[in-house]
């Protein structure tokens, strides 16, 4: 199975709970604790600054911001004056002093490692380009850095650092004895309890934060759900159709995979058709084909679920739901069987060569088609045909018609990814001269010395209109389908409540803002060292501090101008030209030492995270893509004109 | 009615001489696949995929016979008739399966005698493109 966030943000809350029931006489321990604590303040407070493009005074600056923007930028800043505290309070000497490890130090380090690998996943969908601006490397980019996924993620720390605020007070309470005991000739460690103090009510502020966005804009359910859902942007490894028989579950699992495969597989066809030997009109027809039959599975599936639901006491979706949404794959089909047709007369210069989107549709196909007809072998060889599955036996109850509803409804989203990248891709190889047609097929009266021509253009642009036909058909029926899951409330609701929060973007920070870090300016100004950049108060703040001024409020406000201040001196830092670097190198030289921070800083110590999918390729004995072929005697690209 | 037509293609395979002969027949061959097979996928829903795909090797294998310099300039158009009906997709099927075998084999020896390496290419790649087609539609369990 893929790992979602989910998995991590509820491993991390067991342990976080786990931590802070006070009261088990563990208090010996404090050293260890204060330290795991800082580690996990430190994590949360990464969490934030990845949803905050800007400070609390550029912000304070901002008519445009949406309520949860703006908390999220006043709870990081107080987040790290926590942080900053705590970090002070585990450098005392009195710290380091304990070589054991605490039972609930051990709970704290795993929520922390277990926030790491979840901020792994989800920088694992985001890019640094050449240029250092943030791209996204996977469908579900744009719901990362969407505004429900801030408003849920935001809630998720303030609730964290509610928690951890009474915690860390009770810790700063056992402070003083723990000193006593363990260095009676030292003194009392004044500054440890104070720091845990001062840390419990920064977490205290940071809970507190949100409030106005709760009230404003309050947290939905699909918010939270769509957050949990958020899976790696490793591609699941391939699930190959074998010779034994598989369940409809499993059937409808393998499906899922294999349409998560196909939609990684066909990012980046539109560059590749530039230039590829690879793509090819075979492949684009047969992926064509594919699609067309896969659609008519889908209808078929469909159709079988609405006679299932006008049978079951309580089904999850009406039958006259599921039936509109089977009429919508029909248009879909005819739109596909259009673009097949329209390729009849366009070659490239190599016929046919096996890619891995033809493995990936080639697998969705088989399984779509033995959830349909009653053969755990079928192919769509005339000799594997069979009987159709029986309704009762497709879905026998509501948890059966969401698992197949889903599978139907990832087949189709798939496809329509395919639709959308492969009619750029054949606009990409038009403007490129790869498209032909064979002389024989032109009409006589064009007299071309050659056995090719260019494609004409009327033939190009039947071809672009039939891949903008399916476009469309393909979106209307993936629409139906985002709509019929999220009611329903199938598994694969989350592909339609992700597509719909990417449509409402919360701006990120889109350049390191922590590069600073590896190459420290010279220290020339007052406001070089702020909160955000040592953990102890900023000039700003201390001036505060110095006026007897405890209001929290006018403390952070303190904070976030400091933080703002030094980042302001970077910025001019910055917009001062490096000698001799090129600005493309170190655009480059950032982004890879962003790469490199962010490993650093996010490796979880423990096994949570896992390698790559394995990405060997091998068609399947009874798949029903046909044999790779290729042209021995490439076409010349200047034969014939286009007319 | 499709029977007769490819009766009468199975004729003209069977009396084409040289590369040349077999790649005109050939050509006549996969046109009325192509058009045979999709006349018949939506005839029955059991066999849209086999005749969806079958109609695709089809055109791949005229394509691949296009690209054969040894094809005579001219052919003769394809028979045409109505489109079949439910009942006629099985022995459609079966019909063409047939042929497919044959012309597979047929390509397959005019590849081994052609002098020009491109007809010898493209009736490789049209007898693969003949065997797959034979290998979807032919016949199995009810």
């Amino acid at each position: 199975m893929t790992a979602v966030l989910g998995d991590f943000l509820a491993a991390a809350g067991e342990h976080l709970d786990a931590a802070v029931v006070v009261g088990d006489g563990q208090v010996t321990e404090l050293p260890q604790v204060a330290q795991e604590l800082h580690r996990l303040v430190v994590v949360m407070t990464r969490y934030l600054d990845d949803l905050t493009p800007w400070d609390g005074a550029e912000a304070s600056g901002r008519t445009d911001l949406r309520p949860w923007e703006r908390v999220a930028i006043d709870a990081d800043a107080a987040l790290h004056a926590a942080a900053g505290h705590l970090g002070r309070s585990a450098e005392e000497p009195g710290a380091q002093t304990s070589a054991t490890t605490s039972w609930r130090a051990r709970q704290l380090a795993a929520a922390a490692t277990q926030l790491i690998a979840g901020r792994d996943l989800l920088h694992s969908h985001l890019a640094l380009d050449l240029h250092g601006a943030t791209r996204g490397r996977s469908e579900w980019a744009p719901a990362v850095t969407s505004l429900p996924v801030t408003r849920a993620l935001t809630s998720e720390i303030a609730h964290w650092s509610r928690q951890l605020a009474p915690f860390t007070a009770w810790l700063a309470g056992s402070a003083m004895p723990h000193a006593l005991r363990l260095m009676p000739g030292h003194g009392t460690p004044a500054a440890v309890y104070e720091g845990l103090a001062s840390a419990s009510q920064w977490l205290q502020v940071a809970g507190a934060a949100v409030l106005p966005a709760v009230h404003a804009d309050p947290v939905r359910a699909a918010d939270t759900d769509l957050l949990r859902a958020i899976p790696s942007a490793v591609v699941p490894q391939r699930r190959r159709p074998g010779p034994a028989g598989e369940s409809v579950a499993e059937l409808c699992h393998g499906i899922t995979v294999s349409a998560a495969r196909l939609r990684a597989a066909v990012r980046g066809s539109p560059d590749r058709a530039r230039w590829s030997p690879a793509v090819t009109s075979g492949g684009w027809q047969w992926i064509a084909q594919a699609a067309a039959v896969t659609s008519h599975l889908g209808e078929l599936a469909l159709r079988s679920l609405a006679t299932r639901a006008s049978e079951l006491p309580a089904p999850p979706a009406t039958a006259a739901q599921l039936g509109h949404a089977a009429d919508r794959l029909v248009p879909m089909r005819a739109a596909w069987h259009e673009v097949d047709h329209s390729w009849d007369v366009l070659i490239t210069e190599s016929r046919l060569i096996q890619t891995p989107v033809m493995t990936e549709a080639s697998d969705l196909l088989l399984r779509m088609g033995r959830l349909v007809w009653d053969n755990p072998h079928w192919t769509p060889a005339r000799a594997d045909r069979a009987p159709p599955r029986p309704p009762a036996g497709l879905a026998p109850g509501a948890d059966a018609v969401r698992c197949v509803l889903a599978a139907a409804h990832q087949a189709v989203d798939a496809l329509a990814c395919v639709a959308m990248t492969d009619l750029q891709a054949v606009q990409t190889a038009d403007r490129a001269g790869r498209l032909y047609m064979p002389t024989r097929l032109l009409s006589e009266d064009d007299n071309v010395p050659r056995r090719f021509a260019t494609a004409p253009l009327a033939r190009f642009r039947a071809l672009q209109n039939a891949y903008r036909s399916v476009r469309e058909t393909s979106i209307t029926a993936r629409l139906a389908l985002d709509g019929l899951a999220v009611a329903a409330r199938a598994p694969s609701m989350t592909l339609a409540l992700a597509r719909a929060a990417a449509t409402d973007q919360s701006p990120r920070r889109s350049q390191p803002q922590d590069s600073n870090l590896l190459d420290p300016p010279p220290d020339y100004s007052p406001f070089r060292h702020s909160r955000a950049s040592t953990g102890g108060a900023g000039p700003l703040e201390q001036a505060i501090r110095d006026r007897q001024v405890s209001d929290p409020a006018i403390l952070l406000r303190a904070v976030v101008l400091d933080n703002a201040a030094e980042r302001l001196i970077e910025q001019e830092d910055d917009a001062t030209p490096a000698t001799g670097l090129p600005e493309r190198r170190e655009n480059w030289q950032r982004a890879v030492r962003r790469a490199a921070l962010l490993a650093d800083e996010s490796f979880p110590h423990g096994p949570v995270t896992r390698p790559p999918a394995d990405t060997q390729r091998t068609r399947p004995a009874n798949s029903p893509t046909p044999p790779a072929v290729s042209r021995t005697s490439p076409p010349r690209r200047h034969s014939g004109h286009r007319s | 009615m499709a029977v007769e037509q490819a009766g009468l293609l199975e004729r003209r395979l069977r009396d084409a001489v040289g590369v040349a002969g077999v790649l005109a027949a050939g050509w006549e061959i996969f046109e009325f696949v192509a058009a045979a097979a999709a006349a018949s996928a939506g005839q029955a829903a059991d066999l849209y995929p086999a005749f969806t795909f079958a109609r695709g090797s089809a055109v791949s294998g005229r394509n691949a016979i296009a690209l054969a310099p040894s094809l005579p300039a001219s052919i003769p158009a394809p028979p045409e008739g109505p489109a079949p009906t439910a009942a006629e997709a099985d022995e459609i099927a079966d019909v063409i399966a047939g042929l497919a075998v044959m012309l597979s084999e047929r390509l397959r020896e005019a590849a081994r005698l052609a002098a020009d390496p491109d007809d010898r290419a493209a009736c490789e790649d049209a007898a693969r493109d003949a065997a797959r087609i034979s290998e979807l539609l032919a016949g199995g369990m009810q």
